[in-house]
């Protein structure tokens, strides 16, 4: 379309016209709409300001809907007043601190059980973390229900000695909850100093809260005191429901939902680092369509049923892979990263639960782009890279880079490749350099990045992902050089 | 999201379900 050059009523921000000099195919001239940086910025601000609104909503409501059903069971019982027996002040903080316990603690299967619409606005590593906080906060409020009620003259002796005489199925039930509450909390909290592998300790973790639960329950019903009304008795039940669905949903519908989708492996092949890529494509179906960024739960074995799921990054580029192909790359970490994915051989199958996540450049539109990554978090900013440069994405892209030695770090010749493709910096910095290495030294921080960035990178989009000392410390710099909260996303990798 | 944040809102919640217990309390003790 000719526009004169007088009229820029169609454009929504002011913007320059050039006629690059070269063109890919002779004859041919590409017309580039350059746009002038501040018309950038206020066109995106526009754009970002409607999303994180969307957002921020989406997460109210999601928020509310949990805070609804934490207090459910405390809210039911002051309206319909069941109990006609008036308790103690002390007796009556004991059986509420109960009642949060148990409401917390079920709740705790909604926050990981990957329900996509309820993890977008927070992002899933956030929700994991929400999570773990929320479980040892449920173990507070569960240990609170016993100290209380025997402060308040309940006998200690029945409630913590399932052998004692006067034990019943109420107290046994109670004593067996919490015991197997703490222990699940536990092997949580000190899983690698317990060294139990992660696919024992995913099992016993699921199984140890559906007792945790079941047990409540029955200690709940046994006590009778608070099941009495028909709209109490609702309540638990709901409680069950919710539970169990919750399981049946992801432990069942959702590797039913890929048994027909499987994945075969087309290379195997070994990385700087210490990683591995698997190279998988989509076997009788078109694969699925991501954003660069996200990651997948992948499993290895025969069926998608079962333990053993991993959520890895997607490292290859996102625009159209010839036959649908994706990458991952894995780090060995031990166990499974170092033991069965180097066993897989191109052929082999292996089950995806995926794309998840909302660490991705597509969520928000920047000048530009700052991707911090640290170790094995640099794939899926190299997964970010590939794809500006197949998008003919021209926006400038500063990339720092942070690993132990120069030896081990993953995709460091792709993405030196990558530079000279795209308007890409990769600072690389070493916490081990090598001698005469005349780079960046220590860990990523405030100043090298003010040393490296122009003044109007406060208006780029920061994508961080890597270790959590990474993590912290970026999360503290960023606001002291003038970042907004609302352009840095990031992403936990170790988050199971 | 900034992990702050969720830590923040974690207390938060935690320090809410604390009053939302003593309300209990208070509405249903002799």
């Amino acid at each position: 379309m000719i526009i004169p050059a007088d009229d820029k009523s169609h454009i929504p921000y002011p913007a320059v016209l050039q006629v690059p000099g070269t063109s890919k195919v002779p004859g041919t001239y590409h017309l580039v709409i350059i746009p002038t940086l501040s018309g950038l910025a206020r066109a995106f601000s526009v754009l970002n300001g409607q999303c994180t609104m969307i957002f921020i909503a989406r997460g109210i409501i999601w928020y509310g809907l949990y805070l609804f059903l934490v207090i459910l069971p405390l809210a039911t019982a002051i309206i319909s007043d069941p109990t006609r027996v008036d308790p103690s002040f002390v007796t009556a903080i004991g059986i509420g601190a109960g009642f949060i316990g148990f409401s917390l603690m079920s709740l705790e299967f909604a926050l990981i059980s990957r329900i996509e619409a309820a993890a977008e606005p927070f992002g899933e590593d956030s929700l994991q973390l929400f999570h773990n906080l929320m479980g040892v906060i449920a173990l507070g409020f569960v240990l609170a229900h016993p100290i209380f009620l025997i402060l308040s003259g309940y006998p200690a002796s029945c409630w913590l000695n399932p052998f004692s005489s006067c034990a019943n199925i109420a107290t046994i039930t109670a004593f067996l909850s919490i015991f197997i509450l703490l222990v699940l909390i536990a092997s949580s909290i000190w899983r690698k100093q317990l060294r139990l592998r992660y696919e024992v300790w995913y099992v016993l973790h699921g199984l140890f809260a559906l007792f945790v639960i079941f047990a409540a329950l029955v200690h709940i019903f046994r006590i009778g005191r608070y099941t009495t009304t028909p709209i109490m008795k609702a309540v638990w039940l709901l409680y069950a429901v919710l539970v169990l669905g919750l399981i049946v949903w992801y432990k069942i519908w959702t590797p039913l939902r890929n048994w027909n989708k499987r994945w075969e492996v087309v290379e195997n092949r070994v990385e700087r680092g210490d990683s591995r890529t698997l190279v998988v494509k989509p076997v009788g179906h078109k694969g699925f369509t991501f954003s660069p960024g996200q990651f997948a739960w992948i499993k290895t074995g025969k069926t998608p049923f079962g333990v053993g799921q991993h959520p890895i990054s997607i490292s290859s580029n996102s625009e159209e892979p010839p036959d649908g192909q994706v990458a991952f790359t894995i780090k060995n970490l031990g166990d499974w990263s170092g033991e069965e994915i180097p066993a897989i051989e191109p052929g082999d199958t292996v089950w995806l639960d995926g794309p998840h996540g909302v660490f991705s450049m597509d969520r928000q539109q920047g000048m530009g782009y700052v991707l911090i990554g640290g170790g094995i978090g640099i794939t899926p900013l190299y997964s970010m890279c590939q794809t500006m440069i197949e998008r003919g994405d021209v926006r400038p892209v500063y990339l720092f880079y942070g690993g132990q030695d120069w030896e081990s770090l993953t995709f460091r010749e792709e993405l030196d490749e990558l530079s000279g493709k795209m308007n890409l910096q990769v600072i690389y910095v070493l916490s081990d350099p090598p001698e005469g290495w005349e780079g960046e030294t220590g860990y990523i921080n405030e100043d090298i990045l003010t040393r490296y960035l122009p003044k109007q990178a406060k208006r780029f989009i920061f994508l961080i992902c890597g270790p959590p000392p990474l993590m912290d410390a970026m999360e503290e710099a960023l606001p002291d050089l003038g970042v907004p909260r609302e352009k840095v996303l990031s992403e936990r990798f170790d988050m199971v | 999201m900034h992990h702050v944040i969720v830590r923040v809102f974690a207390i938060g919640l935690a320090l809410l379900l604390i009053v939302a217990i003593l309300i209990f309390a208070f509405t249903v003790a002799a």
